[in-house]
């Protein structure tokens, strides 16, 4: 299957994240430039932060590096540039900066594997990616996270892969539930009012309450982690939506629920935000929980990873088909099917 | 230090500076080094200069906005300029940001070269440096090792291509042979992954077309061996590569040795760039303020015609409030501005002071028409309590800083006071602030108190608010507070009255005004008069 024909022209940026370590997202990404590569596509190629280690830093297990051809653009920190094998032609330093050195677009003269470190922020993501259309990528892939720590959200790229797999748990049972669960979280649906108030409160990275007349009440609290005492003081009988614009987790959900029996609407900023596990999200929709985005996540495909880097792996047919069957609009590849 | 005792912080100059909207990292620089002038001669060419890019900014709005995308554009240089001159080989990257830069200078040159006279402050092209880093002169401003750099790189290059092509040709033949035989999906780098239970695992493992890689989730993967069958071409794309690699290295040697001869150029022009963006933003400043340029004198008249203290008017402004101008004459020695609570005192001597650092600092003046003479530091004592987080009380800090003052007053300074001896008994603040302003009178400084004190300006020159002598209280505007009644009715104008001894009494009323009750009020206005009746207490 040729994926890469599906997406350029239709997409301008692609982000890619994965539920969890080893779930495939690397080796999906170099499918994509693999094919990318038969087809004489130009692609830009940057990530949210780190990424694209040769080892993973945290299991230890070997991680395919990014191989890049002769064209490739590519927006990475100084630093990594400095490498013997590489040939490149500098376009643009950019004013971004990264403890690596600034964040530099080289358009790629040899094939060779590059270490991906990108902008950390949405406008530097958004930044890189025009600079690299504007020199020719016909498809700007993003290395993105899933994690509390990104700042960058996969929600500005134009359409989003979800890699998923074993290395997620033994139980398949376990590894199709929890799935289904975050492409749920992902998927949620914008709010349809004062989308205008949402977004001011997003920029300013600011907590607020609105109220049935649109009137906001911004809280000063860093995270909506342990705010509970606080929000109560703010929560009134007309408030109608409560904005955090970072990430949510159970407990700041479970604030809102208690405190408000399901009245006030939760808006986050997109479904990359939610920290909450399966149980806990269906015991608090019980209970009357709302909750919306402010950016609608363009999910246009699941990958998996049948192989576990504990040495298990699942039938990779069935996996697929018992994903394919409860979200019949989206592309399930598995990255190791030949 | 000219600025004493924070008096830069008083004037609120940070807030004035802040108005300098600067495009570079070298204007930044500047603007972060400014110093004042002691030179009258630098100081008028520094003048002369803005006047120039005045005038054309007023023509040219279009070129100089294009000036400022250029500037904002240009990026920091002086770690690479730093290490060419250590004798460092640079980088692709560098080699990019220089060339980078000598085009921002040709941009300039190209923009700003068809108006008049700028030349003065236009960075110097950069055509040697352009040569070297756009060898084949195709003004794209970006950078890699071309192939004209070196004959050797340029056929070892050719080659490479060649090879690879024929290369690629075969391991295409190859490729899609193996992976009709195996049905298998060779990825472009050759490698394949397959799981040991594959039915061709283990004639893969035996074929000596496919080399073993590694082993991961479960999963064999292989290489296409290309030195089995191609090992000659293999070696001799290696060896090539090996010669590529160190034929950039030398033009990299070359290319640093090249422009090592123009660092003392690149390091002018970072300073003509940051020169030249430094003067569009005090410009444009000029502009949006209406600042004039101010007549530097050598005497030892200091005169403001309609001065603006520019914080407080914009602060007025947002408030829906108007700001007067306001005219003074000062000289050499010591004068004394009195009048009414809230009449400006304190908000016309920090003008005063903003007049004076703004001109010596090379910034055009927001007045219709002031005359500086050039001064070695300017003082000003206004009431807060920076003082006290020395540990020192308000009256203390100004003593200690007075002393220090006093003993520099035959320096030209400029000596800016606000109610003198604020912060102790009136008899005793009386006194000394009388023996200082004597004092001071025969100073060769420019000196200005304010004060309550009668008696004070004996001899001085003294200047009065002309306050509410003109007030209505029929006229109070209903719906407005009192404070924006009192700011309407409020005379702020300074008049010479130097026949006059005794300060205006107008807190009374005032305080009547902002709603002290009526018991204290009364009480206040009969112990006035009991206390005029028994001479003045402080004579």
């Amino acid at each position: 299957m040729i994926l890469i024909d599906q997406l350029i022209g239709k997409y301008n940026t692609i982000s890619l994240i994965g539920m969890v370590k080893n779930a495939g997202k690397t080796t999906l990404l170099n499918e994509l430039i693999d094919q990318a590569y038969w087809e004489k596509t130009i692609l830009g190629l940057t990530s949210i932060g780190y990424d694209g280690e040769k080892t993973d830093s945290v299991t230890n297990t070997p991680k395919p590096t990014i191989e890049v051809f002769p064209g490739t653009l590519v927006a990475t920190a100084q630093s990594l540039l400095n490498r013997e094998h590489l040939r490149y032609e500098v376009l643009e330093v950019t004013d971004l900066t990264t403890v690596f050195g600034p964040i530099v677009i080289v358009r790629m003269r040899n094939h060779a594997e590059v270490e991906l470190i990108g902008p950390r922020s949405n406008h530097g993501i958004e930044k890189v990616s025009r600079i690299m259309k504007n020199w020719g990528a016909k498809l700007v892939l993003i290395d993105g996270a899933l994690d509390r720590v990104s700042s960058a959200s996969p929600a500005l790229a134009d359409g989003v892969f979800l890699s998923t797999g074993a290395a997620l748990s033994r139980d398949m049972n376990q590894v199709v539930n929890q799935t289904l669960h975050r492409i749920n979280l992902l998927r949620l649906k914008s709010v349809t009012t004062n989308l205008s108030d949402f977004k001011l409160l997003k920029e300013n990275n600011q907590i607020g309450i609105m109220d049935d007349k649109g009137h906001i009440d911004v809280i000063h609290l860093k995270t909506g982690i342990n705010a509970g005492s606080e929000l109560k003081n703010h929560l009134k009988n007309n408030s109608k939506y409560i904005f955090f614009p970072g990430a949510v987790t159970y407990s700041t959900l479970k604030d809102v629920v208690d405190l408000t029996h399901g009245k006030v609407a939760v808006v986050v900023s997109d479904g990359s935000k939610l920290f909450v596990e399966r149980d806990n999200y269906h015991e608090l929709l019980a209970k009357g929980l709302k909750i919306f985005v402010l950016d609608e996540i363009n999910l246009i495909g699941v990958s998996i990873n049948p192989f576990s880097p504990k040495g298990y792996y699942f039938d990779s047919e069935i996996l697929k088909q018992r994903l394919m069957e409860k979200v019949k609009d989206l592309k399930v590849i598995n990255v190791f099917e030949s | 230090m000219f600025f004493r005792f924070s008096t830069d912080e008083k004037l609120d100059i940070d807030y004035i500076l802040d108005k300098v909207n600067i495009s570079s990292v070298y204007g930044k620089s500047r603007k972060v080094d400014i110093k004042p002038y002691f030179d009258k001669d630098a100081l008028e060419s520094e003048y002369d200069l803005m006047d120039l890019v005045i005038e054309n900014l007023l023509k040219h709005k279009l070129t100089f906005t294009k000036v400022r995308n250029v500037l904002k554009d240009i990026k920091e240089i002086r770690g690479t300029i730093n290490r060419l001159e250590d004798g460092v080989v640079l980088s692709e990257v560098e080699f990019f940001e220089l060339k980078k830069f000598a085009f921002g200078v040709r941009l300039l040159n190209n923009l700003l070269l068809p108006l008049k006279n700028l030349l003065d402050i236009l960075p110097k092209r950069l055509l040697d440096v352009e040569k070297i880093l756009d060898p084949k002169d195709d003004k794209i401003p970006t950078f890699y090792i071309y192939d004209n750099y070196s004959l050797v790189l340029k056929e070892t290059r050719e080659e490479i291509e060649k090879l690879n092509k024929d290369i690629e040709n075969e391991k295409a033949v190859l490729f899609s042979a193996l992976s009709k035989k195996y049905d298998l999906k060779i990825r472009p780098n050759g490698e394949i992954r397959i799981s040991k239970s594959n039915s061709h695992y283990e004639e893969i493992v035996q074929d000596d077309n496919f080399a073993y890689l590694s082993e991961n989730y479960g999963l064999v993967v292989f290489t296409i061996n290309l030195n089995h069958g191609y090992s000659e071409w293999m070696k001799k794309l290696n060896k090539l590569k090996e010669i590529e690699q160190s034929e950039e290295e030398k033009v990299k040697i070359d290319l640093s040795n090249q422009l090592k001869s123009y660092v003392s150029l690149f390091l002018e022009n970072i300073d003509r760039i940051g020169h030249l963006d430094f003067i569009l933003g005090k410009a444009s400043f000029a502009i949006a303020y209406n600042l004039i340029r101010p007549e530097i004198t050598m005497g030892d008249a200091f005169e403001i015609e309609e001065g603006i203290n520019i914080p407080v008017a914009d602060r007025l402004r947002r408030e829906g409030l108007e700001y007067t101008p306001i005219d003074i004459c000062l000289e050499r020695g010591a004068s004394v501005i009195t009048g009414s609570n809230m009449g400006g005192k304190t908000v016309s001597l920090k003008l005063m002071g903003q007049i004076a650092a703004m001109a010596q600092h090379g910034l055009f003046v927001p007045a219709k028409r002031v005359k500086f003479p050039l001064r070695d530091y300017i003082y000003i004592s206004v009431g807060d309590t920076q003082d006290m987080s020395l540990g020192l009380s308000s009256f203390a800090g100004e003593m200690v800083a007075l002393s220090e003052i006093v003993n520099q007053s035959d320096k030209r300074g400029l000596i800016l006071v606000d109610e003198l001896s604020r912060g102790t008994n009136p008899q005793e603040g009386y006194a000394i602030s009388r023996s200082i302003t004597d004092y001071l009178n025969d100073s060769n400084s420019i000196c200005v108190f304010t004060s309550h004190f009668d008696g004070i300006t004996k001899g001085k020159v003294h200047y009065q608010v002309r306050g509410l002598k003109n007030i209505n209280f029929d006229n109070m505007i209903e719906g407005q507070s009192v404070i924006e009644n009192l700011h309407h009715q409020m005379d702020f104008t300074l008049e010479r009255v130097d026949d006059k001894e005794q300060v205006p009494k107008e807190a009374i009323p005032i305080a009547q005004m902002l709603g002290l009750n009526e018991i204290i009020i009364s009480k206040a206005k009969e112990y006035l008069i009991q206390n005029q009746k028994g001479g003045n207490n402080n004579e």
